[in-house]
């Protein structure tokens, strides 16, 4: 706001308040000059030559260096002249002229002094006058505003005229700066190239060069003339004269230097030279910005950088053999691809541009990566390391996405599309499904690989690895045999670890998936309690078997199913068999009870001559060797009449009885076949260390009959769900196109495997022929549904 | 493509002299009276009689040896198609046999009375028929002969059969009717067609070109119909 000068000193007395014209009150104080007596009214001429005074004062004040200021009582005097002049009543109202010649005042003096002055000049030192100058046109206009403030307050407003200090921008704008702003731009811009390359310059100066072009637009409307237009649209429109001069040139060089700076470093340096270059350069430019532009240039200027030296140069960099993108990650040079990360997370992104590219590179190398590990694992004959190789991978890279790619989602997505390719990768005959889950089982039975403590987290993993896999339900189809063979042979470490990794499947995958493994640890809970009634039922009941009987009831549908080969039981075991029928008769109705002994185990003590020694060995290991508490010998035909056994599974039995690690019987004659007629005879000088010895048949690796029935299992499975969904879908819709149906069903089934669009057909067809579906009489292609 | 000989198409020829226990299901209908002069339908009637089984209290139907002689008057084979149009146009519901009902309505559909008229109805209606066989009609004479060519109680149709009904039905001339009987020799696995598929095929030999060239194998037809383009393919016909 205007400070409005005190009035002079001493000036002529008067008497009260004048009114001022528009009725305003006065506000200064009450000694006032009667404005209205004929012989006060100053004449245009001499006022103006008065005014002129204080002009040429302050201009000398200006060119001596400002070693005096401008004197008080002049100010105050030539203030009162000014604002008499304006009121003065007609013919005598001076303000049109002084506004005028305010104006003229200001281009006589810069054309007569202030161009030549900088036009006498060159190079930086015209650099310094034109900053001179304009610094002191802007003390000048200054000063004549505070002397001319009056015509400010009352007259431009009347006549929509620029304000004074307008004004004064405008005339410097016009009579100095168009004239010299070519030479001085070109000024500028060298020695913003010299700094570039590295030379010192003097930034204040180009502070205060560059200065002028933006407060040079100052002259610009300072209140909107059209309704609506915003202060931001004016603060824009005032750096008009600083974009169009200055900005838009300087841009263009700023573009022509670095496309030049990186043609130059494309072809001989590496990428992470390359790379460390452009962001020195990057930091420098953003120093320059804040040194001594304004700071709406820094977003346009930076543009320009990144896209002259990385944006254009962008696949030669990446593509670079020995240093680019691929090297870096395969040597894991992270520093260096968190750079790349940084430097070309700047740039807009798009197919051929910015961050999309990199992270098609970094998923192409996980899945070369992954694919050379699923080739050198198919030529390996053990494959029990490949699925702790696939964590350490998958944590390799995790790292990578999470540290140097600063966990972006586009890399991680590419992460898992890389993993997912090769996953799926079968390893010969193998599933990879089939791995993990052997894994799992490793970690979860009793003597498998110890953990210490961190078995939440290796599972955390393997579920991470599993999600990537497409047949999901050929993993639970492994691990439910795996976990069966665990749970009744008492081998499994922990139930907590098993409900552990249950729960986190059931957490990907829903609780369908998990139901049946659920059910079988529930049953194995439920037969734990069940063996203590029935221990206290056979007390009420005054049984005494003999022997200890412990049975496990299995419910059907969670549980895989069993071959179960013919055989009689010796007594004491038929004796256990029906007490247990009896008693679950007696607590469960419409049950039945199919006894599995494939899976039973039996602790026998075998009275050999030097010391007794317990066996652990399957039920029909059991039953061969009980029949040798009745003769001493047998042939192999004999023992298979008796026991019932078939020929193939009992030579399997014999083998471990008498041919392998502990010789439990003797076969004569002797030799690794064995004939039906070969004579086996208990072998009393059999003798161990220990007093316990395990020899159980069954083997928790996965044989090739399992693969084969699991396989099976799965594919009926897999038709049954097909169709299952099929008949939801076509239910819900009533009529669908082919292949509309087809992508449906696909999609209900993705999160547990990847239906083949075959076998949808092969299942739609059927159905048609069960008169569940109909064709469409008009159109082949679509279904519908027959309720 | 040579014309296949008759003792081919045995099953077709069995159809028309297999002796059935059941007896007939259609009853003994009364002549309806109405349009038509009385004429005529005596015509007709005479014919019935003239074929009819003979055997006392039997049911009224005209079996398979009568039909057998109306085929000799008609100078026609019992294999031929036109035997099948009449079936059709009779709406005959069981193989080898009209019923008395099924011969009146039929004959006086037809506009015929005698053997002669009756011959050259038949000869017109196979002509129509081979000239359109993308017309309506037509598909409903090819879904009738494939559900009237079933055994009782039978989804599907033999494949043997299958074979000597396409080349009865189809005219000789129509597309990949021989390659399909040549991928059904070279496929023993297929043992008959669903009617699902027997109807597909109508509407495939129609759409799809000779070459296959606008065949999707993505779209909705029979998995068969796909097994069999690949055949076609593999094998360069």
């Amino acid at each position: 706001a205007a400070r409005l000068p005190p009035p002079p000193p001493g000036g002529k007395g008067g008497g009260g308040g004048v009114l001022r014209r528009e009725g305003k009150p006065d506000r200064s104080s009450t000694e006032l000059v009667d404005m209205n007596s004929a012989a006060d009214v100053i004449p245009l001429e001499p006022g103006w030559e008065k005014m002129r005074g204080g002009i040429d004062k302050f201009t000398a004040i200006m060119e001596g260096g400002f070693r005096e200021s401008f004197p008080l009582a002049m100010h105050s005097e030539l203030y009162t002249c000014c604002y008499v002049m304006c009121t003065q009543k007609a013919p005598h109202n001076w303000a049109d002229e002084l506004y005028k010649r305010y104006g003229t005042m200001y281009e006589q003096q810069l054309e007569q002094t202030v161009l030549p002055a900088i036009k006498a000049k060159h190079g930086t030192e015209m650099l310094r006058e034109f900053a001179r100058r304009w610094k002191n046109h802007k003390l000048l206009v200054r000063q004549m505003w505070k002397l001319f403030v009056y015509l400010d307050r009352y007259y431009i407003k009347k006549i929509s005229a620029l304000p004074l200090k307008a004004v004064g921008v405008q005339k410097f704008e016009q009579v100095v700066f168009n004239q010299v702003k070519e030479e001085v731009r070109t000024g500028v811009l060298q020695l913003i190239e010299k700094e570039r390359e590295g030379d010192m310059v003097d930034r204040d100066l180009l502070k205060q060069v560059v200065d002028v072009f933006v407060e040079i637009g100052d002259w610009r409307p300072l209140f909107p003339t059209r309704v609506g237009e915003e202060i931001g649209d004016i603060g824009q429109a005032r750096l008009n004269t600083y974009v169009k001069e200055l900005e838009t040139q300087l841009l263009a060089d700023t573009s022509a230097f670095y496309a030049r700076e990186s043609s130059s470093w494309i072809g001989t340096d590496s990428c992470p030279e390359y790379m460390k270059k452009a962001e020195n350069r990057l930091q420098q430019e953003v120093a320059l910005v804040a040194a001594y532009l304004h700071s709406s240039t820094e977003e346009k200027l930076l543009k320009e950088v990144e896209t002259q030296l990385l944006a254009n140069h962008q696949s030669a960099l990446l593509d670079k053999e020995e240093t680019g993108c691929r090297a870096l990650l395969r040597e894991e040079k992270t520093d260096d691809l968190k750079r790349m990360y940084k430097l070309f997370q700047r740039l807009p992104n798009s197919v051929t541009c910015g961050l999309q590219p990199i992270s098609q590179i970094v998923r192409e190398h996980i899945v070369d990566v992954g694919m050379s590990h699923v080739r050198k694992e198919e030529a390996e004959k053990d494959h029990s390391m490949y699925a702790q190789q696939l964590i350490d991978l998958h944590d390799q890279y995790h790292a990578m996405v999470q540290g140097p790619f600063g966990s972006n989602t586009l890399f991680q997505k590419v992460l898992k599309e890389a993993f997912e390719v090769f996953v799926n990768k079968d390893i010969g005959q193998t599933s990879t499904a089939e791995l993990l889950s052997t894994f799992c089982d490793n970690i979860m039975k009793t003597g498998g690989d110890k953990f210490e403590g961190e078995i939440d987290t290796v599972l955390d993993k393997i579920v991470m690895l599993f999600s990537y896999l497409s047949d999901k339900d050929m993993f639970a189809e492994f691990y439910r045999k795996q976990l069966s063979k665990r749970l009744l042979l008492n081998r499994s470490a922990s139930d907590d670890d098993e409900r552990s990794l249950i729960t986190k499947l059931k957490y990907r995958c829903g609780a369908q998936f998990t139901s049946k493994l659920e059910g079988m640890l529930t049953d194995m809970n439920v037969s734990k309690d069940s063996q203590n009634n029935f221990a206290a039922w056979m007390r009420t009941s005054e049984v005494n078997l003999g022997i200890e009987c412990a049975v496990t009831v299995l419910t059907t549908g969670f549980w895989p199913t069993y071959k179960v080969d013919e055989v009689a039981l010796p007594a004491e075991l038929l004796r256990g068999i029906d007490n247990f029928t009896r008693y679950y008769e007696s607590r469960t109705s419409h049950r039945k009870l199919k006894w599995i002994h494939t899976l039973g185990t039996c602790v026998l003590t075998g009275r050999f001559d030097q010391k007794p020694i317990e066996l652990v060995i399957s039920t029909y290991q059991a039953c061969i060797l009980m029949l040798f508490n009745q003769q001493e010998e047998y042939t192999t035909a004999d023992i298979s009449s008796t026991t019932k056994l078939p020929m193939d599974a009992l030579m399997k039995y014999m083998q471990t009885l008498a041919l392998s690690k502990y010789q439990i019987l003797t076969k004569s004659p002797k030799g690794k076949e064995i004939g039906e007629t070969d004579v086996f005879t208990f072998n009393r000088a059999f003798t161990d260390r220990q007093r316990k010895i395990k020899m159980s048949l069954l083997v928790t690796k996965v044989s090739q009959d399992e693969k084969l029935s699991t396989k099976q299992t799965v594919d009926e499975d897999r038709k049954h769900a097909v169709e299952a969904s099929i008949v939801r879908v076509m239910k819900a819709r009533k009529t669908m196109a082919h292949q509309q149906l087809v992508l449906e069903v696909s999609q209900q089934l993705m999160k547990l495997f990847r239906p083949d669009p075959k076998v949808i057909k092969n299942r739609i067809e059927s159905l048609i022929s069960r008169e569940y579906l109909e064709r469409d009489k008009d159109n082949q292609g679509v279904y519908k549904y027959l309720a | 493509f040579p014309c296949r000989e008759f003792s081919q198409m045995k099953p077709l020829k069995d159809l028309f002299s297999r002796k059935k226990d059941k007896p007939s299901p259609a009853g003994v209908a009364a002549s309806p009276p109405g349009a038509g002069g009385a004429e005529k339908r005596d015509a007709v009637m005479e014919m019935f009689e003239k074929y009819r089984e003979k055997e006392e209290g039997g049911p009224e139907q005209i079996g398979p040896e009568g039909i057998f002689e109306l085929c000799n008057d008609m100078k026609l084979e019992p294999t031929d198609v036109r035997l099948l149009i009449l079936a059709w146009k009779l709406g005959a519901e069981q193989q080898g046999y009209f019923s008395k009902s099924e011969w009146q309505r039929g004959m006086e559909g037809l506009r015929a009375d005698s053997a002669e008229t009756l011959s050259a109805r038949l000869d017109s209606l196979n002509r129509q028929l081979a000239s359109m066989t993308a017309s309506p009609s037509f598909r409903e004479f090819y879904r009738f002969s494939f559900r009237f060519s079933r055994q009782d109680g039978q989804k599907a149709l033999e494949v043997d059969t299958v074979k000597a009904l396409l080349v009865t039905v189809l005219p000789t001339s129509h597309r990949h009717v021989e390659r399909l009987i040549r991928f059904l020799d070279a496929t023993p696995s297929i043992r008959g067609f669903n009617e699902d598929q027997w109807t597909s095929f109508l509407l495939f030999s129609h759409d799809v070109a000779v070459d296959f060239s606008n065949f999707d194998p993505d779209g909705a037809w029979p998995s068969m119909l796909d097994d069999y383009v690949e055949y076609c393919k593999k094998e360069g016909i």
